[in-house]
């Protein structure tokens, strides 16, 4: 079917707008063909089909980011960048096909169509599915964006070096902590996305993420101690930096201080109180993993031989407490994937990933050959502009219970609460895993008792979540998600969140680790 | 698809380094015109094609520095951008020394044996030969084929023009057993695609995959090592960015005297031991400048097993009043009149080492390395390979290869593992290299 020539009409100023806004597109075409701009994009689309494809899509992407960090007070890294670029999907004779261009060098429309469906005939001729566009936006002009107070790109440098400053200064001024970092991560993603049913999708995303950490040094015990923020990367604008920051600066102080004169915990099992900070991370790094579809599939080839889940196993093998439920949210408050379209132009649809502690299943694209009995999640995202939408994780949050962190603490006698984000270490196959949690204290008698260092917890995968066994309430839970992920796996390519309230952990074995100085 | 044409890039760069409210500008132009085809397990993904383009500029203004990355790369994004990075300088400390940006007007373009002229890559037929092949020795595939048209560009408002056109294919592919346990590797960097050379590459990997069966583990300790060429590569690459005069005045490489001085001019290795690097080598081509924007000569690091000379950047250059030693870009090394199966032959007992997964530098004072070893590990005894062994923990340095080397076979290209880094290297025999267990890696 050839795209509608939607653009001509009452939506064609609107997106034409979207498109090029001056001061900050400014798309003014050096190039000897016509520039990229929404008839560009429709001309893309339209070629696609004219040249037989079934269905075609295409998505512009504009990207910003900003890095700055400043170490105690001088500026130590301050980079830009900016990148743009357009990838068109085609579907034709029982193939996706794929091609992407940036925006400096766009070429002629008609060329990025061939070149998409020419990959589709390489595809086709090896092996077809059929074309599902369930669920896809189909007309009409639609937006969305991350709600924002203030769009951190246009605050100044100044300010923003200002902001870092007052962390760092604050904490350097504390004889025993000689040193502090502040960063600070922006991103700003503008989209355009067309298919030939049709439709216009419009989003912006901003994700701004705040942090420092402070290092303390004890000079007589020969100790240094590190302690970061807590508060993970937002879907939100410039506003983050003045949500107690401060607060969160004199409690990180506060805690390292209280870490440098601490004494190592004894070796052996305790009841853990899992704070949220710390609770995401685990459930991201070691459970999560678990459901890529390439691992799940045995296509990954980097880890063949030892998946722990298997296809068959998705709503049948239980891997955690019942009380372990995961439900997927793509409008979650902040989430990095939260989102009105993915980038294949679906609207968010929300599912029950892992229902008491059994996986129901797993995130899958257009192109992954998944057999019909396994249930995906439709919701797919691209890395970067020139990459096709891939299979992509949605925001996801825990199910909470009804204790407050308090609650859970008093039910503990002999236990320790941890929190804050500290290095997974995981065996290759991802089963068994080791964490340095940033704070440690002990638990007597359902009370909170002193701090203790060198706490690492040391277990299955498999027999820490079957050990979860009390859920804090929804009101303590916390949204975190990670800007950059990187771990290895396409999935985890796009940043996505994750809501988890504090929980409690029955008989975990803790180890100590050694002193580092 | 063909990689950009020179001309388009000048006037992306000119807009960069006539930008008049900075001081000084250095810009760094890389574009790729490509399309990759993945397979996983018979399963071959969407080839995806795609053309980019992207700068990385540097400005001075005053005594303060900006950096910015853009692809947006007509003059008003050019623009645009640069008026962040001097905005950006604003908040940056004041440098002390200011070493100005390369001046002299150059033209390098290597007569590089890279120069493909195909502008796609229709690997289907291929891919299905592979698989046919791979299905017959009941083995899974996984892995990818892509071509590649790319430059590197660099311009400085002082005047200089770089310019490296490269075009190569690359294949990847990891094969592995039905049951998972056994995997071979195969993975190629090419002018031109030569289906025959792929295959043949595959059918050797294919070979280890099949030939690693029931592995037997073997205590921790020194072993006697047949070292494949790419195997020697990744444990070379680390030792190589240790020749460098800011490492060995930081503490960070093995050619670090006590007394802070260097072994330049010292016997360090064997007498078998010569490294050298030409990027305008026709069998191992590679970059003719760094990223800094210095030409890269010829050069002899070791001869004879005497260190010649050590990396010296523009910043200690300037410093010192010499000029600047660029970094190699590929590595040759001479190798010897051993064939592979008299590297073997000779051990009565020891190991043959294919290839390693994540090597790290865990001591730079002694480039001492760990890692494990992966995609085929066998046993020699009585100079024959005997069994498959279980992949374990190398720990060891590069240091002691070059001292303790035995005997070296004829050079072969090869690279890094997963990064294209040209290499002209032999197999190698070493006696009592150090492993520790088994990794659990398979």
């Amino acid at each position: 079917m050839r795209r509608r020539t939607f653009l001509q009409t009452t939506a064609a100023a609107g997106t034409a707008a979207l498109l090029l806004p001056g001061p900050t597109r400014g798309r003014t075409s050096t190039t000897e063909e016509q520039g990229v701009d929404s008839t560009w994009l429709e001309d893309a689309v339209n070629s696609a089909i004219d040249q037989g494809a079934e269905y075609a899509e295409i998505l512009f992407r504009e990207d910003a980011t900003e890095t700055l960090q400043l170490r105690k007070d001088r500026m130590y890294q301050a980079s830009d960048g900016f990148h743009s670029g357009m990838t068109m999907r085609v579907f034709r004779n029982g193939a996706w096909g794929s091609a992407s261009v940036s925006e400096w060098n766009p070429g002629n429309p008609s060329a990025l169509a061939a070149s998409a469906l020419r990959s589709s005939r390489i595809i086709g001729g090896i092996r077809r599915q059929e074309l599902d566009l369930s669920n896809r936006v189909s007309d009409g002009k639609h937006e969305w964006s991350t709600p924002i107070n203030r769009d951190p790109f246009a605050v100044s440098f100044e300010e923003k070096h200002d902001f870092l400053l007052s962390l760092t200064e604050k904490a350097t001024k504390i004889q025993q902590i000689p040193f502090a970092v502040a960063n600070l991560f922006l991103v700003r993603r503008r989209s355009e996305f067309i298919n030939s049913l049709g439709a216009g999708v419009h989003q912006t995303f901003h994700y701004t993420y705040p942090n420092f950490a402070v290092t303390a040094f004890h000079q007589k015990k020969r100790r240094m101690d590190s302690r970061s923020s807590e508060r993970e990367a937002q879907a939100a604008g410039w506003e983050v930096t003045g949500e107690s920051f401060d607060s969160a600066l004199e409690t990180a102080m506060q805690e390292v201080l209280q870490l440098q004169t601490a004494e190592a915990v004894t070796e052996q099992r305790y009841d853990l109180v899992v704070h949220p900070t710390l609770l995401w991370d685990l459930l991201f790094t070691t459970l999560l993993p678990h459901l890529d579809p390439s691992r799940l599939l045995g296509l990954d080839g980097a880890r063949p031989g030892d998946r722990w889940l298997k296809p068959e196993d998705l709503g049948h093998k239980r891997i955690g407490s019942p009380l372990l439920n995961l439900r997927t949210n793509s409008s979650l408050a902040r989430g990095l994937a939260s989102c009105g379209w993915d980038d294949s132009g679906r609207a968010a649809t929300d599912v029950q990933l892992l229902r008491d502690g059994i996986p129901q299943m797993i995130p899958a694209s257009d192109t992954l050959p998944i057999p019909g009995t396994i249930s995906t999640i439709p919701f797919s995202r691209s890395a970067q502009w020139n990459a096709p939408a891939d299979a992509a994780m949605p925001n996801i949050v825990m199910d909470s219970g009804e204790q407050s962190l308090a609650g859970l603490v008093s039910s503990v006698d002999t236990g320790l609460l941890v929190k804050g984000r500290g290095t997974v270490v995981l065996n290759p196959a991802k089963t068994l895993f080791r964490v340095r949690p940033q704070m440690a204290w002990m638990i007597r008698g359902g009370k909170i008792a002193e701090v203790v260092r060198g706490v690492e917890i040391e277990t299955s995968v498999e027999q820490f979540w079957n050990a979860l066994d009390v859920l804090g309430g929804s009101n303590e839970a916390v949204t975190s998600g990670d800007l950059f992920p990187s771990r290895a796996l396409p999935i985890w390519s796009v940043p996505f969140s994750i809501s988890a309230p504090p929980a409690l952990f029955r008989d975990i074995p803790i180890y100590s680790a050694k002193e580092s100085s | 698809m063909n990689g950009l044409d020179r001309s388009r890039i000048e006037g992306a760069l000119a807009a960069a380094v006539q930008y008049s409210s900075a001081d000084e500008v250095f810009a760094v132009l890389s574009s790729t015109t490509g399309e990759t085809t993945r397979i996983a397990d018979g399963i071959v993904a969407s080839p995806h094609a795609a053309t980019e383009a992207g700068m990385q500029i540097t400005l001075r203004k005053g005594n303060r520095y900006g950096s910015i990355h853009t692809n947006e790369l007509q003059p008003d994004g050019v623009r645009r951008a640069m008026d962040i990075a001097v905005a950006q300088s604003a908040i940056m400390p004041e440098v002390e020394q200011i070493v100005p940006f390369p001046s002299s007007i150059e033209f390098v373009e290597a007569a590089s044996t890279h120069a493909s002229s195909r502008t796609s890559l229709d690997g289907s037929e291929l891919l299905k030969r592979l698989s046919e092949r791979v299905e017959s020795a009941a083995i899974r595939l996984t892995g990818s084929l892509a071509l590649s048209h790319n430059t590197l560009s660099i311009a400085s408002s002082n005047g200089l023009f770089l310019h490296h056109p490269s075009s190569f294919v690359h294949t990847q592919f990891r094969l592995y057993s039905n049951d998972g346990w056994s995997t071979g590797y195969s993975e190629r960097f090419d002018d031109a695609l030569s289906e025959e050379e792929v295959i043949a590459s595959l059918d050797g990997a294919v070979q280890k995959c099949r030939a690693w069966r029931d592995p037997v583990e073997i205590q921790p300790g020194r072993h006697t090592v047949v070292l494949e060429p790419r195997a020697l590569a990744d444990m070379l690459k680390p030792m190589m960015e240790q020749f460098s005069s800011r490492a060995v005045e930081e503490g960070r490489s093995f050619l670090r005297k006590l007394d802070g001085s260097n072994f330049v001019g010292s016997r360090l290795f064997d007498e078998q031991i010569t490294l050298r690097s030409d990027p305008r080598n026709k069998d191992c081509a590679s970059l003719p400048f760094t990223m800094d924007g210095t030409p890269v000569p010829s050069a002899t690091w070791v001869q004879g097993g005497v260190i010649e000379q050590l990396v010296l950047d523009r910043y200690e250059s300037a410093a010192s009043g010499g000029l600047p030693v660029p970094p190699p870009t590929n590595l040759i090394m001479e190798g010897g009149a051993s064939t592979m199966e008299e590297l073997v032959s000779s051990i009565d007992r020891g190991l043959l080492v294919t290839g390693f997964s994540g090597l790290q530098v865990i001591d730079p004072s002694n480039c001492l390395l760990t890692g494990s070893t992966r995609d085929g590990l066998f046993l020699i005894e009585e100079g024959r390979i005997s069994k498959a062994v279980r992949n374990i923990i190398l720990r060891e340095t590069p240091v002691y290869l070059m001292k303790e080397v035995e005997a070296l076979g004829a050079v072969e290209r090869t690279s890094t593992t997963g990064s294209f880094f040209p290499m002209l290297l032999p197999a190698m025999r070493v006696k009592d290299v150090l492993f520790g267990g088994s990794s659990g890696m398979i």
